[in-house]
Protein backbone atom coordinates (compact mmCIF):
# COMPACT_ATOMS: atom_id res chain seq x y z
CA UNK A 1 0.00 0.00 0.00
CA UNK A 2 1.36 3.69 -1.05
CA UNK A 3 1.58 6.59 1.29
CA UNK A 4 0.74 8.70 -1.73
CA UNK A 5 -1.10 8.16 -4.83
CA UNK A 6 -1.72 10.93 -6.51
CA UNK A 7 -0.20 14.51 -7.23
CA UNK A 8 -1.64 17.84 -7.17
CA UNK A 9 -0.35 21.36 -8.75
CA UNK A 10 -2.58 24.07 -8.36
CA UNK A 11 -3.17 27.78 -9.06
CA UNK A 12 -4.75 30.18 -6.47
CA UNK A 13 -7.49 29.33 -4.22
CA UNK A 14 -5.60 31.83 -1.82
CA UNK A 15 -2.54 29.06 -1.18
CA UNK A 16 -0.21 30.20 -3.53
CA UNK A 17 0.00 31.45 -6.64
CA UNK A 18 1.61 28.18 -7.26
CA UNK A 19 1.08 25.07 -5.08
CA UNK A 20 2.15 21.47 -5.52
CA UNK A 21 1.59 18.76 -3.03
CA UNK A 22 0.99 14.87 -2.88
CA UNK A 23 -1.75 13.11 -1.66
CA UNK A 24 -3.49 9.97 -0.63
CA UNK A 25 -7.25 8.72 -1.19
CA UNK A 26 -8.57 7.26 1.88
CA UNK A 27 -11.77 6.15 0.38
CA UNK A 28 -13.73 5.91 -2.86
CA UNK A 29 -15.07 9.41 -1.39
CA UNK A 30 -12.32 10.91 0.69
CA UNK A 31 -8.92 11.83 0.29
CA UNK A 32 -6.62 13.76 1.70
CA UNK A 33 -3.27 16.17 0.03
CA UNK A 34 -0.62 18.25 1.20
CA UNK A 35 0.68 21.05 -0.44
CA UNK A 36 3.27 23.82 -0.62
CA UNK A 37 2.47 26.90 -2.08
CA UNK A 38 4.56 29.90 -2.97
CA UNK A 39 3.94 33.64 -4.05
CA UNK A 40 6.85 35.70 -5.11
CA UNK A 41 7.40 38.78 -4.22
CA UNK A 42 6.85 40.01 -7.98
CA UNK A 43 3.18 38.78 -7.72
CA UNK A 44 2.63 39.65 -3.83
CA UNK A 45 3.83 43.14 -4.17
CA UNK A 46 5.04 42.56 -0.94
CA UNK A 47 7.45 40.20 0.86
CA UNK A 48 7.79 36.27 -0.39
CA UNK A 49 4.44 33.87 0.85
CA UNK A 50 4.81 30.41 1.93
CA UNK A 51 2.17 28.98 2.32
CA UNK A 52 1.52 24.88 3.97
CA UNK A 53 -1.61 23.50 3.47
CA UNK A 54 -3.65 20.31 4.72
CA UNK A 55 -6.70 19.43 2.14
CA UNK A 56 -9.47 17.47 2.45
CA UNK A 57 -11.90 16.58 0.00
CA UNK A 58 -14.91 14.59 -0.38
CA UNK A 59 -16.53 13.62 -3.35
CA UNK A 60 -20.13 13.58 -3.92
CA UNK A 61 -19.79 12.01 -7.56
CA UNK A 62 -18.40 8.67 -8.44
CA UNK A 63 -18.64 9.47 -12.01
CA UNK A 64 -15.93 8.44 -14.62
CA UNK A 65 -15.48 11.97 -16.31
CA UNK A 66 -17.04 14.77 -14.31
CA UNK A 67 -17.23 14.91 -10.50
CA UNK A 68 -18.30 17.46 -8.06
CA UNK A 69 -16.96 17.66 -3.75
CA UNK A 70 -16.27 19.83 -1.50
CA UNK A 71 -13.59 20.17 0.92
CA UNK A 72 -11.92 22.08 4.06
CA UNK A 73 -8.04 23.62 3.24
CA UNK A 74 -6.47 24.51 6.51
CA UNK A 75 -3.36 26.02 5.66
CA UNK A 76 -0.56 28.50 7.63
CA UNK A 77 1.53 31.26 5.85
CA UNK A 78 5.02 31.22 7.50
CA UNK A 79 6.54 34.45 8.94
CA UNK A 80 3.29 36.17 9.62
CA UNK A 81 3.42 37.94 13.01
CA UNK A 82 0.43 36.98 15.38
CA UNK A 83 0.25 35.43 18.40
CA UNK A 84 3.49 34.44 19.48
CA UNK A 85 5.66 36.62 21.47
CA UNK A 86 8.81 34.98 19.64
CA UNK A 87 7.55 37.21 16.05
CA UNK A 88 6.81 40.08 18.44
CA UNK A 89 7.20 42.51 21.18
CA UNK A 90 3.83 41.77 22.72
CA UNK A 91 2.46 38.95 25.19
CA UNK A 92 1.37 34.93 23.90
CA UNK A 93 -2.20 35.07 23.08
CA UNK A 94 -2.90 38.88 22.79
CA UNK A 95 -4.43 38.00 19.41
CA UNK A 96 -7.19 36.04 19.16
CA UNK A 97 -6.46 34.93 15.33
CA UNK A 98 -3.69 33.32 14.66
CA UNK A 99 -1.46 32.09 11.80
CA UNK A 100 -3.85 28.90 11.22
CA UNK A 101 -6.58 29.81 8.52
CA UNK A 102 -9.01 27.67 6.80
CA UNK A 103 -11.31 27.86 3.39
CA UNK A 104 -14.19 25.42 2.67
CA UNK A 105 -14.85 25.30 -0.89
CA UNK A 106 -16.47 23.44 -3.79
CA UNK A 107 -15.24 21.74 -6.62
CA UNK A 108 -15.84 20.39 -9.90
CA UNK A 109 -13.46 17.43 -11.33
CA UNK A 110 -12.94 16.83 -14.88
CA UNK A 111 -10.81 13.49 -15.75
CA UNK A 112 -9.21 13.67 -19.29
CA UNK A 113 -10.24 10.32 -20.14
CA UNK A 114 -12.24 7.35 -18.33
CA UNK A 115 -10.94 6.20 -15.35
CA UNK A 116 -7.79 8.01 -16.18
CA UNK A 117 -5.14 9.48 -14.29
CA UNK A 118 -5.04 12.91 -15.27
CA UNK A 119 -7.66 15.55 -14.14
CA UNK A 120 -8.37 18.99 -13.82
CA UNK A 121 -10.49 20.59 -11.02
CA UNK A 122 -11.94 24.04 -10.69
CA UNK A 123 -12.71 25.34 -7.20
CA UNK A 124 -14.76 28.01 -5.22
CA UNK A 125 -14.24 28.70 -1.96
CA UNK A 126 -14.39 31.19 1.35
CA UNK A 127 -12.32 31.94 4.24
CA UNK A 128 -12.75 31.68 7.37
CA UNK A 129 -12.59 35.69 7.94
CA UNK A 130 -14.78 36.15 5.20
CA UNK A 131 -17.38 33.80 7.15
CA UNK A 132 -17.32 35.26 10.23
CA UNK A 133 -17.69 38.64 8.42
CA UNK A 134 -20.82 37.38 6.63
CA UNK A 135 -22.38 35.64 9.59
CA UNK A 136 -22.13 39.08 11.75
CA UNK A 137 -23.04 41.96 8.72
CA UNK A 138 -24.95 39.74 6.18
CA UNK A 139 -26.74 42.89 5.27
CA UNK A 140 -23.83 45.17 4.51
CA UNK A 141 -21.93 42.79 2.69
CA UNK A 142 -22.12 41.42 -0.70
CA UNK A 143 -21.74 37.36 -0.56
CA UNK A 144 -20.29 36.95 -4.35
CA UNK A 145 -17.72 38.95 -3.51
CA UNK A 146 -16.11 36.58 -0.86
CA UNK A 147 -15.16 33.64 -3.13
CA UNK A 148 -12.01 32.60 -4.65
CA UNK A 149 -11.31 30.59 -7.38
CA UNK A 150 -8.59 27.76 -7.74
CA UNK A 151 -7.66 25.58 -10.75
CA UNK A 152 -5.57 22.40 -10.58
CA UNK A 153 -4.20 19.59 -11.97
CA UNK A 154 -4.14 16.25 -10.85
CA UNK A 155 -2.33 12.96 -11.26
CA UNK A 156 -3.10 9.71 -10.00
CA UNK A 157 -0.17 7.45 -9.78
CA UNK A 158 -2.49 4.06 -8.95
CA UNK B 1 -27.03 31.69 -12.75
CA UNK B 2 -23.30 29.52 -11.79
CA UNK B 3 -21.70 31.03 -14.89
CA UNK B 4 -22.30 34.58 -12.99
CA UNK B 5 -21.43 33.78 -10.16
CA UNK B 6 -18.03 32.40 -11.14
CA UNK B 7 -17.42 35.96 -12.89
CA UNK B 8 -17.80 37.58 -9.61
CA UNK B 9 -14.99 35.26 -7.89
CA UNK B 10 -11.56 36.28 -8.20
CA UNK B 11 -8.40 34.18 -8.18
CA UNK B 12 -6.90 34.82 -5.00
CA UNK B 13 -3.33 33.50 -4.30
CA UNK B 14 -3.11 34.63 -0.48
CA UNK B 15 -5.33 36.82 1.68
CA UNK B 16 -1.63 38.04 2.62
CA UNK B 17 -0.78 39.59 -0.30
CA UNK B 18 -0.39 43.20 -0.85
CA UNK B 19 -1.26 44.03 -4.26
CA UNK B 20 -2.82 47.02 -3.39
CA UNK B 21 -3.08 50.63 -5.35
CA UNK B 22 -1.04 53.13 -3.82
CA UNK B 23 -3.98 55.26 -3.21
CA UNK B 24 -2.40 57.64 -0.22
CA UNK B 25 -6.25 58.37 0.99
CA UNK B 26 -4.86 60.30 3.77
CA UNK B 27 -2.80 63.00 1.51
CA UNK B 28 -5.89 63.18 -0.81
CA UNK B 29 -8.70 63.77 1.43
CA UNK B 30 -6.51 65.93 3.31
CA UNK B 31 -5.86 67.88 -0.23
CA UNK B 32 -9.46 67.84 -0.21
CA UNK B 33 -10.17 69.12 3.12
CA UNK B 34 -7.74 72.31 3.00
CA UNK B 35 -8.53 73.21 -0.78
CA UNK B 36 -11.11 75.07 -0.39
CA UNK B 37 -10.12 76.64 3.18
CA UNK B 38 -9.95 80.93 2.90
CA UNK B 39 -13.73 80.02 1.72
CA UNK B 40 -14.87 77.98 4.89
CA UNK B 41 -16.08 78.98 7.77
CA UNK B 42 -13.97 79.31 10.89
CA UNK B 43 -16.44 77.03 13.34
CA UNK B 44 -16.57 73.59 12.10
CA UNK B 45 -17.06 69.86 13.64
CA UNK B 46 -14.80 66.99 12.95
CA UNK B 47 -16.71 63.41 13.79
CA UNK B 48 -14.58 61.16 15.80
CA UNK B 49 -14.15 57.66 15.44
CA UNK B 50 -12.13 54.02 15.84
CA UNK B 51 -11.98 50.79 15.87
CA UNK B 52 -13.79 49.44 13.37
CA UNK B 53 -12.48 45.61 12.73
CA UNK B 54 -15.44 43.76 11.61
CA UNK B 55 -17.97 46.20 13.18
CA UNK B 56 -19.41 46.54 9.43
CA UNK B 57 -23.29 46.85 10.35
CA UNK B 58 -22.45 50.11 13.18
CA UNK B 59 -20.35 51.31 10.59
CA UNK B 60 -22.95 51.38 8.03
CA UNK B 61 -24.83 53.34 10.50
CA UNK B 62 -22.16 55.64 11.54
CA UNK B 63 -22.17 56.53 8.52
CA UNK B 64 -25.66 57.31 7.60
CA UNK B 65 -25.69 59.54 11.17
CA UNK B 66 -22.56 61.39 10.03
CA UNK B 67 -23.31 62.18 6.55
CA UNK B 68 -27.11 63.93 8.17
CA UNK B 69 -24.69 66.24 9.68
CA UNK B 70 -22.32 68.93 8.32
CA UNK B 71 -18.94 67.64 9.52
CA UNK B 72 -15.86 69.43 7.85
CA UNK B 73 -14.27 65.96 7.71
CA UNK B 74 -14.18 62.37 10.13
CA UNK B 75 -11.28 60.99 12.20
CA UNK B 76 -10.61 57.66 12.05
CA UNK B 77 -8.69 56.21 15.42
CA UNK B 78 -7.27 53.20 13.86
CA UNK B 79 -8.14 49.78 14.10
CA UNK B 80 -9.77 49.82 11.12
CA UNK B 81 -9.28 45.82 10.87
CA UNK B 82 -8.56 42.64 12.49
CA UNK B 83 -6.05 41.12 11.20
CA UNK B 84 -4.26 43.90 8.50
CA UNK B 85 -5.39 42.30 5.43
CA UNK B 86 -5.79 43.51 2.15
CA UNK B 87 -9.65 42.20 2.02
CA UNK B 88 -10.57 43.91 5.37
CA UNK B 89 -9.29 47.62 4.39
CA UNK B 90 -10.94 46.98 1.06
CA UNK B 91 -13.78 46.43 2.77
CA UNK B 92 -13.79 49.00 5.88
CA UNK B 93 -13.59 51.72 2.69
CA UNK B 94 -16.46 50.81 1.15
CA UNK B 95 -17.88 52.63 3.75
CA UNK B 96 -15.67 55.01 4.12
CA UNK B 97 -16.39 56.09 0.84
CA UNK B 98 -19.82 56.84 1.41
CA UNK B 99 -18.94 59.71 3.67
CA UNK B 100 -20.25 62.87 1.94
CA UNK B 101 -16.83 64.66 3.86
CA UNK B 102 -13.35 63.63 3.64
CA UNK B 103 -11.82 60.98 6.26
CA UNK B 104 -8.75 60.47 7.89
CA UNK B 105 -7.07 57.22 8.86
CA UNK B 106 -4.44 56.32 11.91
CA UNK B 107 -2.63 53.25 12.10
CA UNK B 108 -4.08 50.98 14.83
CA UNK B 109 -2.13 48.03 16.50
CA UNK B 110 -4.21 45.29 14.39
CA UNK B 111 -3.59 47.32 11.09
CA UNK B 112 0.16 46.52 12.03
CA UNK B 113 -0.32 42.72 12.07
CA UNK B 114 0.68 40.36 8.80
CA UNK B 115 1.33 42.55 5.93
CA UNK B 116 -0.96 45.82 7.09
CA UNK B 117 1.96 48.33 7.71
CA UNK B 118 2.92 47.57 3.88
CA UNK B 119 -0.70 47.83 2.92
CA UNK B 120 -1.40 51.26 5.32
CA UNK B 121 1.18 52.60 3.45
CA UNK B 122 -0.07 52.29 0.17
CA UNK B 123 -3.97 52.92 0.49
CA UNK B 124 -3.55 55.76 3.45
CA UNK B 125 0.10 56.90 3.26
CA UNK B 126 2.36 57.97 6.18
CA UNK B 127 1.90 56.96 9.90
CA UNK B 128 3.13 59.90 11.53
CA UNK B 129 1.78 63.16 9.66
CA UNK B 130 0.47 66.50 10.71
CA UNK B 131 -1.47 69.38 8.86
CA UNK B 132 -3.16 72.56 10.14
CA UNK B 133 -6.84 73.82 9.26
CA UNK B 134 -8.28 76.87 10.45
CA UNK B 135 -5.51 77.32 13.12
CA UNK B 136 -5.75 73.90 14.75
CA UNK B 137 -2.78 71.90 14.23
CA UNK B 138 -3.57 68.00 13.94
CA UNK B 139 -1.13 65.41 14.46
CA UNK B 140 -1.40 61.83 13.56
CA UNK B 141 0.91 59.35 15.27
CA UNK B 142 1.90 56.06 15.13
CA UNK B 143 2.06 54.80 18.56
CA UNK B 144 1.87 50.85 18.37
CA UNK B 145 4.95 50.00 20.12
CA UNK B 146 4.30 46.54 20.50
CA UNK B 147 3.87 45.84 16.84
CA UNK B 148 5.78 48.07 15.12
CA UNK B 149 9.27 47.22 14.57
CA UNK B 150 11.38 50.66 15.23
CA UNK B 151 10.49 53.58 17.04
CA UNK B 152 6.92 54.08 17.89
CA UNK B 153 6.41 56.44 19.34
CA UNK B 154 8.74 58.57 17.78
CA UNK B 155 8.91 61.58 20.65
CA UNK B 156 11.27 63.60 18.95
CA UNK B 157 9.54 64.06 15.91
CA UNK B 158 5.87 65.44 17.46
CA UNK B 159 7.88 67.57 19.91
CA UNK B 160 9.57 68.90 17.05
CA UNK B 161 6.40 69.38 15.14
CA UNK B 162 4.03 70.88 18.67
CA UNK B 163 6.64 73.23 19.17
CA UNK B 164 7.56 74.26 16.18
CA UNK B 165 3.66 75.01 14.82
CA UNK B 166 1.94 78.77 16.10
CA UNK B 167 -1.43 77.02 15.63
CA UNK B 168 -3.69 78.57 18.51
CA UNK B 169 -5.17 74.76 18.85
CA UNK B 170 -3.50 71.67 19.50
CA UNK B 171 -5.05 68.71 18.56
CA UNK B 172 -3.22 64.75 18.58
CA UNK B 173 -4.62 61.58 17.31
CA UNK B 174 -3.15 57.97 17.79
CA UNK B 175 -4.24 54.85 18.55
CA UNK B 176 -3.51 53.65 22.04
CA UNK B 177 -3.46 55.94 25.00
CA UNK B 178 -0.51 57.28 25.95
CA UNK B 179 -1.20 56.12 29.56
CA UNK B 180 -2.18 52.52 28.77
CA UNK B 181 0.12 51.04 31.55
CA UNK B 182 -0.19 48.21 29.95
CA UNK B 183 2.32 49.34 26.79
CA UNK B 184 4.25 52.10 28.56
CA UNK B 185 6.39 52.33 31.40
CA UNK B 186 5.85 55.09 34.01
CA UNK B 187 8.62 57.33 32.50
CA UNK B 188 7.28 57.28 29.18
CA UNK B 189 3.86 57.77 30.39
CA UNK B 190 4.79 60.58 32.50
CA UNK B 191 7.46 62.12 29.85
CA UNK B 192 4.08 61.98 27.31
CA UNK B 193 1.92 64.13 30.34
CA UNK B 194 5.26 66.72 30.56
CA UNK B 195 4.72 66.86 26.86
CA UNK B 196 0.64 67.36 26.37
CA UNK B 197 0.75 70.32 29.05
CA UNK B 198 4.09 71.60 27.95
CA UNK B 199 3.40 72.07 24.22
CA UNK B 200 0.06 73.15 25.09
CA UNK B 201 -1.98 70.50 23.70
CA UNK B 202 -5.64 71.05 23.81
CA UNK B 203 -6.86 67.39 22.44
CA UNK B 204 -5.44 63.82 22.63
CA UNK B 205 -7.98 61.32 20.61
CA UNK B 206 -7.25 57.94 20.78
CA UNK B 207 -8.82 54.32 19.96
CA UNK B 208 -7.85 51.04 21.30
CA UNK B 209 -10.34 50.73 24.31
CA UNK B 210 -14.08 50.17 22.53
CA UNK B 211 -15.55 51.88 25.15
CA UNK B 212 -16.04 55.73 24.55
CA UNK B 213 -14.61 57.58 27.71
CA UNK B 214 -13.32 61.19 27.94
CA UNK B 215 -11.76 63.11 31.09
CA UNK B 216 -9.05 65.68 31.60
CA UNK B 217 -5.10 65.17 31.33
CA UNK B 218 -3.48 67.31 32.64
CA UNK B 219 -4.70 70.47 31.02
CA UNK B 220 -5.67 68.97 27.60
CA UNK B 221 -8.92 66.65 27.44
CA UNK B 222 -8.47 62.94 26.40
CA UNK B 223 -11.22 61.26 24.41
CA UNK B 224 -10.91 57.51 23.88
CA UNK B 225 -13.37 57.57 20.92
CA UNK B 226 -14.62 53.71 20.86
CA UNK B 227 -15.60 51.65 18.67
CA UNK B 228 -18.80 51.90 16.51
CA UNK B 229 -20.51 48.62 18.22
CA UNK B 230 -20.56 50.86 21.73
CA UNK B 231 -23.08 53.18 19.44
CA UNK B 232 -21.71 56.20 20.23
CA UNK B 233 -19.00 58.73 18.24
CA UNK B 234 -17.37 61.37 19.39
CA UNK B 235 -17.78 65.56 17.70
CA UNK B 236 -15.41 67.87 18.42
CA UNK B 237 -16.92 71.80 17.70
CA UNK B 238 -13.85 73.86 16.47
CA UNK B 239 -14.81 77.32 17.11
CA UNK B 240 -13.23 81.00 17.28
CA UNK B 241 -13.74 80.79 20.83
CA UNK B 242 -12.13 77.19 21.18
CA UNK B 243 -12.88 73.76 20.90
CA UNK B 244 -15.78 71.53 22.69
CA UNK B 245 -16.52 67.82 22.43
CA UNK B 246 -19.52 65.85 22.21
CA UNK B 247 -20.76 62.14 23.08
CA UNK B 248 -23.20 61.32 20.52
CA UNK B 249 -25.41 58.42 20.48
CA UNK B 250 -26.37 56.89 17.03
Amino acid sequence: MSYVDHLLLQYAGEIGFISLGIGKTITSKYSIAALYGIVPAEISKGPHIETFTFKQTYQFTSNDVFNIYSGINVFHVTGVRYTTSKSGKYPNDYYEWGSIRGILYLGALWNLEKKGRTSFYLESGVNDISIVNYATNSQHIDPAGLFTLAIGYRYQFD
Amino acid sequence: MSVVFLAQCKFNVSPYAVDVPKLLLNSRNLASIQNNEQNDSDDFKIALTADIHNYYQELSDLVERINGDSYRFTIVAGDITNLGLKEEVETTNSFLYRLKSPFLVAIGNHDLLANGRIIYSRVYGSENFSFEYKDVLFVFVNNNNWETSGKAPDLKWIKNVLSNSGATRKILVMHVPPDDPARYKEEEINEWAVMIDREQVDYVINGHNHSPVDHPCGNAHCITVGAPSKRFFYELEVTTSGVKHRKIRF
